[in-house]
């Protein structure tokens, strides 16, 4: 009788920061992925008679990872929302590159390493940041 | 787009295909684990109890440990190598299967985890190096796999109090992961170019590479290799002989690049180097398959002042077409995986990991061979010329640019 005439109050879920959660993989991750744009754009220097001009996109590519992932994991909205676009964007980039590659003078060239980080990377950032935002909505 | 599955060394498919059949074998191993806690069986209970405590970071790492794990015990069943070898990959599968045992059950693996992690990395990175394998597609994803787990066991959690030793931590954490991604992808992708620079010699003079790239199709670091044959027959290498004596005569005409100029050839790429190509866009689409009247590319050494022309480069029209093996092994056609950036427009190599600087797309052109007409060391055919010989070559034969 008791229970019916004092209710139990359900506490609303406290918004804590987790340590070791999603915004910690998603750093991991990020930089991960910096540390291989640096190592293509040798790639590029390689075949372009070393000239740094090429070098300026990837590594202000690498920098903005560097600070998104920073920033990520201090659990700032806008980084997630910045992580979100530049993956959705990577993942299109890999999309039209597939379109490309059906054009008969050229072909594209898919290996395992090359889906791991063209396509599972790129994914992986994308769910654990809209996770990140879906749970900070939440709470 | 092709070649998916390239670059895979035949000894390697039972480790991925163990890992591919792990996958649902997990799965189902956990929702019958996760039914059995529900129905009150204790281990199950304590078991899910400590997984769901466990951070995502340190999930994360034990997926990947997991992951490494059993491509290390399933190495053995392709890779017929010495008892030691077998030892050690069996060794190493169960240690990183304990490891990642001790990361669910909350004990220390940090430690022991980045140090067997750097080693596994070392090692792989020195046999490949020494030639021992070449590095290919399952040994370079479980690199990257092992890379992530080292981020994720040496990144230190944050927590709501900042510690000095924190602090100073997780830069270093993060500096040490970016450089172990930069340098073991450097080393693999030097370990290539060598063994892409051995093969044309090995495959010419016929004494054979007996790593994985006598019949493995390569995709790696910019490079794909048609798998070899056996030996040539003794009508392939005449046949070779003769395209190769043929295009040494055709060519002649153009020792001076101004000739081949006038010809409709034109640099492209690099304006120096010991490798600058001349394209003739006339005959890229003209029908004519290995033509010696009519090569598509003539390729010259030029620098200092001076140039040389060293030979031809055929090249198929389209990439889905595969080039005339006239001479069997012996002329092994091949291409290339590049990067094309647009700001600005250049080329680059696709990294040993598969990437592409941002924005800049992959493409691979039609198959190609090198036909060298300046007698080089392993004959006309060979994939590529040693450096130290062209620049002697430059220095005595060349001609004032």
């Amino acid at each position: 009788m008791s229970e019916l005439t004092q209710p139990t109050v359900v506490q609303p879920p406290v918004a804590v920061p987790v340590p070791g959660g999603r915004a910690d993989v998603a750093y991991v991750l990020l930089l991960g992925q910096a540390a291989l744009g640096m190592l293509a754009s040798l790639g590029v220097l390689l075949l372009m008679a070393g000239n740094p001009v090429y070098l300026v996109a990837p590594l202000l590519h690498a920098t903005l990872l560097f600070v998104l992932a920073s920033f990520v994991a201090r659990r700032r909205r806008w980084a997630w929302w910045g992580v979100v676009v530049l993956e959705a964007l990577s993942l299109a980039g890999f999309a039209l590159n597939l379109l490309i590659g059906l054009l008969p003078q050229v072909d594209m060239t898919l290996n395992l390493v090359g889906l791991l980080t063209q396509v599972g990377l790129p994914a992986a950032l994308l769910w654990q940041c809209v996770h990140l935002l879906a749970e900070g909505k939440r709470t | 787009m092709s070649d998916s599955l390239s670059g895979i060394a035949p000894d390697h498919w039972p480790a991925l295909i163990a890992v591919l059949l792990g996958v649902p074998v997990t799965g189902y191993a956990r929702r019958a684990v996760w039914r059995r806690a529900d129905r009150g069986v204790a281990w199950a209970a304590a078991l899910r109890d400590q997984w769901a405590s466990r951070p995502l970071t340190v999930r994360w790492a034990v997926a990947g440990l997991v992951v490494t794990a059993v491509v290390h015990v399933a190495l053995p069943l392709g890779h017929h190598g010495s008892p030691l070898m077998t030892a050690l990959f069996l060794g190493s599968g169960v240690a990183y299967a304990v490891l990642a045992a001790q990361a669910v059950a909350g004990r220390r693996w940090r430690v022991a985890t980045a140090l067997l992690m750097v080693a596994t990395i070392v090692a792989y990175l020195t046999v490949v190096g020494q030639g021992g394998e070449e590095a290919d597609q399952v040994g370079l994803a479980t690199t990257l796999d092992e890379l992530l787990v080292l981020g994720l066991c040496l990144l230190p959690q944050r927590a709501p109090r900042r510690t000095m030793r924190r602090v100073l931590l997780r830069p270093l954490a993060s500096t040490t992961l970016v450089l172990a991604v930069v340098l073991s992808g450097a080393v693999a992708w030097a370990q290539f170019a060598h063994q892409h620079d051995d093969h044309g010699v090995t495959a010419a003079s016929g004494s054979g590479d007996h790593d994985h790239g006598e019949y493995l199709a390569r995709a790696q670091a910019g490079v794909i290799l048609r798998p070899g044959a056996g030996p040539p027959t003794e009508e392939q290498q005449r046949a070779a002989a003769d395209v190769a004596e043929r295009t040494k005569v055709s060519i002649g005409k153009y020792q001076d690049y101004r000739v081949a100029v006038a010809a409709g050839y034109s640099l492209e790429g690099p304006q120096e180097g010991l490798q600058l190509h001349f394209t003739n866009k006339a005959y890229a689409n003209d029908g004519r398959i290995l033509d010696p009247q009519a090569p598509e590319t003539l390729v010259y050494a030029g620098e200092h002042g001076r140039i040389v022309l060293l030979g031809a480069m055929y090249q198929m029209p389209r990439p889905d077409l595969q080039g005339p093996a006239v001479g069997g092994s012996s002329t092994r056609w091949h291409t290339h995986n590049v990067c094309f950036t647009l700001l600005p427009p250049g080329l680059g190599i696709v990294s040993p990991y598969g990437t592409c600087p941002f924005g800049a797309f992959t493409v691979t052109p039609g198959e190609m061979i090198h036909l060298w007409t300046v007698d080089p060391p392993g004959g006309p055919w060979v994939e590529h010329l040693p450096e130290p010989w062209v620049r002697d070559l430059l220095a005595r034969q060349g001609l004032p640019r």
